[in-house]
């Protein structure tokens, strides 16, 4: 009996301790890498659903004059948001600032101490204003007089009347970096309550510099990466070293009095931290990043997310952070003032609606094996006008570097099993494969009624209708160009006419590249001379690479990157469709080759195009066999359950909100877009300046109109979208390699990727 | 006073109860890990003979068009070729050899458990481990053709030619050899040496009591060696996977690789079928080494 009642205690422990690992652990954020079917909101069981959060508003900036931008946003001395602007009149620099009284209502005024001549000249950048933490008012700019560039600090006085330059002998030192000296480069300040002053100098890497309010210098602190400054009290935080989260620095103690945790991201586009820090007067410490606004108490070590950013603006890759404000009016409010890649600033407010509900009701899943700008931007947009849907965006490989196929696993798991994303970017996924097992669905009753609106450019979706059906649509597209003489780009639609014109008239076709990058982008554009339907044919592809060869000897090609001008070396060769055409250019203005591939992905690149066209006698460039590269391909899941919403995400997607903005991964799908690039292109005067390999300087302006009408003809004519086989193209790369090293012959090499291709087939 | 006969019944009704009652014990006991296996081991592969007769995404009913459509398929055969290949291969030469070393090491006075301990050590290597290792080796920069080089000898292409289904082999008997070895020791052990004292008594030599002593009662060891060998020769797909990658060289291009394959391209219903026909014939097999077992021990 004893042996029976210990045996059952002894199952009971058992049991009890299995299911404790069965507990839901609520404080986990949750992570963009998980399943792409996964339903990320618990539904509330109970019949009432939890209301309140927090919604975006854009604030109707003043109305402005022409030449007139708005630069900066601060919080005044009255708590009240005031932005200051820059006009440029008859050479003339004028600032401005606008103190918002009421929503929509702003009262100008000029403030007279950023007037008084000090700043307002055509030799000085403002880089910042600020209300110091003493109460006074700030401005950090850099002089550009007598050919050096100079921070200068000023104060205003006299209930902003005047303005006092702050003596601070650290900038008047010039510091040696390499051969030259520089005075020092300050990016960012902050000032102290005590009068302190923090400064991050561009030349000292990894440390601000503390100085007393008459200029002495006081101590280094070590930080991480670049950073935007806070204060609070004697506190000075800043990003730590590791750049896993922030520390408070005690300016008396001089000490670190804390440190907390916290995951420090980094924008793609601004290649900058994309974090602002503010405080409330009792302590509280609030982050704004690409996840949201975070909320940490005084003394306090939790987190609390008060606005997710993935639901607004925040997370939008077109936009970089440049300021929040807290003000505590009726509950917290927030101000982030944001800027675009062309400094726009746009100002956003987020107040808690307590008439929505706290987690959107409805979702819809957007699954990509890596990021996309343009998606990521289409999700925060879609969002901001659609409350009440939750887009779960889901990017496959992550920051992960790994095996595709494990990956792609994992999203035929869900596929089968009914679930998976409602969208799919079909970049890296086996398209043919669902298109043919019937995963997508149809979108001509998306794209057709665009295609008749003149919305979508029609060469690029006819391209990818099948039996008068369209599964996916690219997203944007680049375009290979090719620059070089009539005659050479004539010769340049084929490997071997390319080989004929070597052996003619012995020039070197192109640059130097890794024998990797070379293949990877003949592969890319001459694919179509050796593999058919039918599969891959020996004698064609032996003659293929033999060209290949014989251009490789000609361009000097190598087997490492040995100049530090390719993006990558090639010691794991592997073909991605976004690493192509990205081969040196400079030395074509010196003449060392006869043509030069560029990719364009944007409309404004072709500035870059005719400038060097321009630059070299008889130059001329054109597309290389109507061919152009899909991006970003989207498909819509047969089997999703929200076929609606995620229809209406896709017509975001294409439309000009997404296709206007510039994420710098593509050219847009919309005319319009294209031609509102145009018109801005033709807005944005200036000159370009480049150096050439050699060393030679070159200048050139911006393209006229009928220019750019002629590249925008050459985007109507493309009809080809390079349809990748990664498969292929990566055995042909990885066994290509050892004959182009000299380790085994083209025969070898043939009959290798032949057997693999073959059994690829045959599958 | 009962009578006997009566006593036999009560004994026997004890005896079924206490069967029954010791049955019942044993299955609740058991229940967690059969639940466990019936969840994420039978019912998917019940699920998976059920998707072998429906389409890719399991919406129509296709009969056994899938089974005839593999059949056909040249890169299942080539597989299922290269698959009985390597275990027709490998299975004897590793039985074999690990006798040899098993017979050696019984005989063994010195040194003993270093011994086994040296031959069981590779298995437990962890299989990147070795990848990294065999890359070192056989690369065409690796140490193997550097050393060749040295001596004027052209460069082996050891992953990317014939060659690679013997490095296949010798990675397979290399990583098992200790395993096999230790199980066949286990067999010796259980031989009764009296039987060998009287087989010295009658004058038998060595390879007499090999032959009519240690072989037959060897024989029902083999059966359990054979599965587990079988079953482990399975597992070398980690290897041949890392170091060659999706499309290897055709000599190693075994059934893991494409049903591996078949899934990234979501041929579901090929993979099923294949599924399905290796495990009938693994299934037979097996059934086989059985019957053959249970004849020998009659």
């Amino acid at each position: 009996m004893r042996r029976k009642i210990v045996a059952i205690l002894l199952v009971l422990v058992l049991v009890c301790a299995s299911l404790i690992g069965c507990n839901k652990d609520s404080k986990e954020t949750k992570s963009t890498t998980a399943k792409s079917g996964e339903d990320a909101t618990k539904k509330d069981k109970d019949k009432n659903i939890k209301m309140g959060r927090y919604v975006e508003e854009k604030v109707q900036l003043p109305e402005l004059s022409t030449n007139e931008n708005v630069f900066k946003m601060i919080q005044n001395k009255n708590k009240q948001i005031e932005v200051y602007t820059r006009e440029e009149k008859n050479s003339s620099i004028h600032f401005y600032s606008y103190v918002q009284k009421e929503p929509g209502k702003w009262e100008k005024s000029t403030p007279t101490w950023l007037n008084d001549g000090k700043v307002n000249n055509n030799s000085v950048s403002i880089e910042s204003i600020l209300l110091g933490k003493d109460g006074n008012y700030y401005a950090l700019y850099l002089s550009y007089a007598g050919n050096t560039q100079k921070a200068i600090v000023i104060k205003a006085t006299d209930e902003t009347k005047e303005s006092t330059m702050i003596n601070i002998p650290y900038l008047n030192q010039k510091i040696k970096v390499g051969q030259q000296s520089f005075y020092p480069y300050i990016r960012k300040m902050e000032v102290m309550k005590n009068g302190n002053f923090i400064l991050d100098d561009g030349f000292k890497e990894n440390k601000l510099l503390v100085f007393s309010k008459d200029g002495k210098k006081l101590e280094d602190i070590s930080i991480g990466g670049e950073q935007h400054l806070a204060s609070f009290d004697n506190d000075v935080i800043s990003i730590k070293e590791d750049n896993s989260g922030f520390s408070f620095f005690n300016t008396d103690t001089k000490k670190v009095d804390k440190t907390i945790d916290y995951k420090v991201t980094t924008s793609d586009m601004f290649e900058s931290m994309n974090l602002v820090y503010a405080f409330k007067e009792d302590g509280t410490l609030f982050i704004c990043d690409n996840k949201g606004i975070e909320r940490l108490q005084k003394d306090g070590t939790l987190w609390e997310t008060v606005v997710d950013g993935q639901l607004n603006s925040m997370s939008m890759p077109s936009l970089g952070i440049d300021n929040l404000i807290v003000s505590d009016n009726s509950g917290e409010e927030f101000y982030v003032s944001y800027y675009s890649d062309n400094n726009d600033i746009q100002l956003m407010h987020y107040t808690f609606d307590k008439n929505i509900s706290s987690v959107p009701q409805k979702e819809i899943n957007v699954y990509s094996l890596k990021e996309n700008k343009t998606i990521r931007q289409s999700v925060a947009l879609y969002q901001a006008k659609n409350l009440d849907v939750r887009v779960n965006y889901v990017v496959g490989m992550g920051e992960e570097e790994g095996n595709s196929s494990d990956y792609i696993r994992a999203l035929n798991t869900e596929l089968l099993a009914g679930n998976g994303a409602d969208v799919l970017v079909l970049d890296g996924l086996p398209m043919d494969s669902y298109i043919e097992k019937g995963v997508l669905s149809d979108l001509s009753d998306i794209i057709k009624p665009m295609e008749e609106k003149n919305g979508i450019l029609t060469n690029i979706s006819k391209a990818f209708y099948k039996d008068n059906k369209i599964y996916c649509m690219p997203t944007r597209f680049t375009v290979p160009i090719l620059l070089g003489s009539k005659e050479v780009i004539n010769v340049s639609d084929s490997t071997e006419h390319i080989v004929k014109y070597i052996n003619d008239t012995q020039k070197i076709y192109g640059p130097t590249m890794t024998y990797a990058q070379l293949i990877c982008d003949n592969l890319a554009l001459y694919s179509d001379e050796f593999m058919s339907d039918k599969g891959v044919d020996k004698t064609l592809l032996t003659k293929f690479l033999t060209n290949l060869k014989v251009i490789a000897d000609n361009t000097k090609a190598t087997e490492f990157d040995e100049s530090g001008n390719s993006r990558k070396a090639s010691k794991e060769p592997y073909f991605d469709i976004n690493n192509l055409f990205m081969c040196d250019k400079y030395g074509f203005l010196d003449k060392d080759y006869e043509t030069a591939l560029l990719r364009h992905d944007s409309l404004t690149m072709f500035n870059f195009t005719m400038g060097m066209s321009k630059n070299r006698k008889g130059i001329t460039y054109d597309t290389i066999n109507n061919q152009f590269v899909p991006i970003g391909e989207i498909g819509l899941n047969a089997a999703s359950k929200n076929k609606e919403i995620a229809k209406d995400f896709i017509k975001i997607i294409l439309s000009s909100d997404v296709q206007d903005t510039n994420t710098f991964d593509g050219l847009p799908v919309i005319q319009s877009s294209l031609d509102k690039e145009k018109e801005s292109m033709l807005k944005a005067k200036g000159t370009i300046g480049i150096s050439s390999r050699g060393g030679k300087e070159f200048s050139f302006g911006t393209a006229s109109e009928s220019e750019i009408n002629g590249f925008m003809q050459k985007i109507k004519e493309l009809s080809k979208p390079m349809q990748v086989n990664q498969i292929i193209n990566n055995m042909i790369l990885e066994n290509a390699l050892p004959y182009f090293t000299g380790k085994n012959n083209v025969n070898q090499a043939v009959d290798i990727i032949i057997q693999k291709v073959n059994t690829y087939l045959e599958e | 006073m009962l009578s006997k006969l009566k006593i036999k019944n009560i004994h026997l009704r004890y005896f079924r109860y206490k069967k029954n009652s010791e049955f019942k014990k044993a299955l609740f006991f058991l229940a967690p890990s059969l639940l466990g296996i019936s969840i994420f081991v039978l019912i998917p592969f019940v699920d998976v003979i059920r998707r072998s007769f429906f389409d890719a995404m399991n919406k129509k009913y296709v009969g056994l068009s899938n089974y005839y459509s593999i059949l056909g398929n040249e890169a299942f055969i080539k597989a299922v070729k290269n698959t009985v290949r390597f275990l027709g291969t490998c299975i004897p030469l590793l039985l074999v050899l690990t006798l040899l070393l098993s017979l050696l090491l019984y005989k063994q006075k010195k040194h003993k458990e270093f011994l086994k301990i040296s031959f069981l050590l590779p298995m437990s290597i962890p299989v990147a481990s070795v990848v990294v290792l065999w890359k070192l080796l056989f690369h065409e920069n690796g140490l193997i053709n550097v050393l060749l080089h040295h001596f004027h000898i052209s460069n082996i292409n050891f992953i990317n030619s014939g060659k690679a289904f013997y490095i296949l082999v010798f990675t397979y008997i290399w990583k098992n050899a200790g395993y096999d070895m230790i199980l066949w020791l286990t067999g010796l052990y259980g031989i009764d040496e009296s039987y060998y004292e009287a087989a010295s008594v009658d004058g038998a030599g060595r390879v007499a009591k090999f032959y009519y002593i240690t072989l037959p009662n060897l024989l029902p060891t083999i059966f359990m060696i054979g599965v587990l060998s079988f079953i482990n020769s399975f597992k070398v797909f980690r290897e041949a996977y890392l170091i060659a990658g999706d499309y290897p060289n055709n000599s190693i291009y075994m059934l893991q690789h494409i049903l591996n394959n078949w899934f990234v391209s979501l041929d579901i219903q090929k993979m099923s079928a294949a599924a399905v026909l290796t495990m009938l014939v693994f299934l037979i097999l097996i059934l086989l080494f059985k019957l053959l077992d249970k004849t020998q021990e009659e």
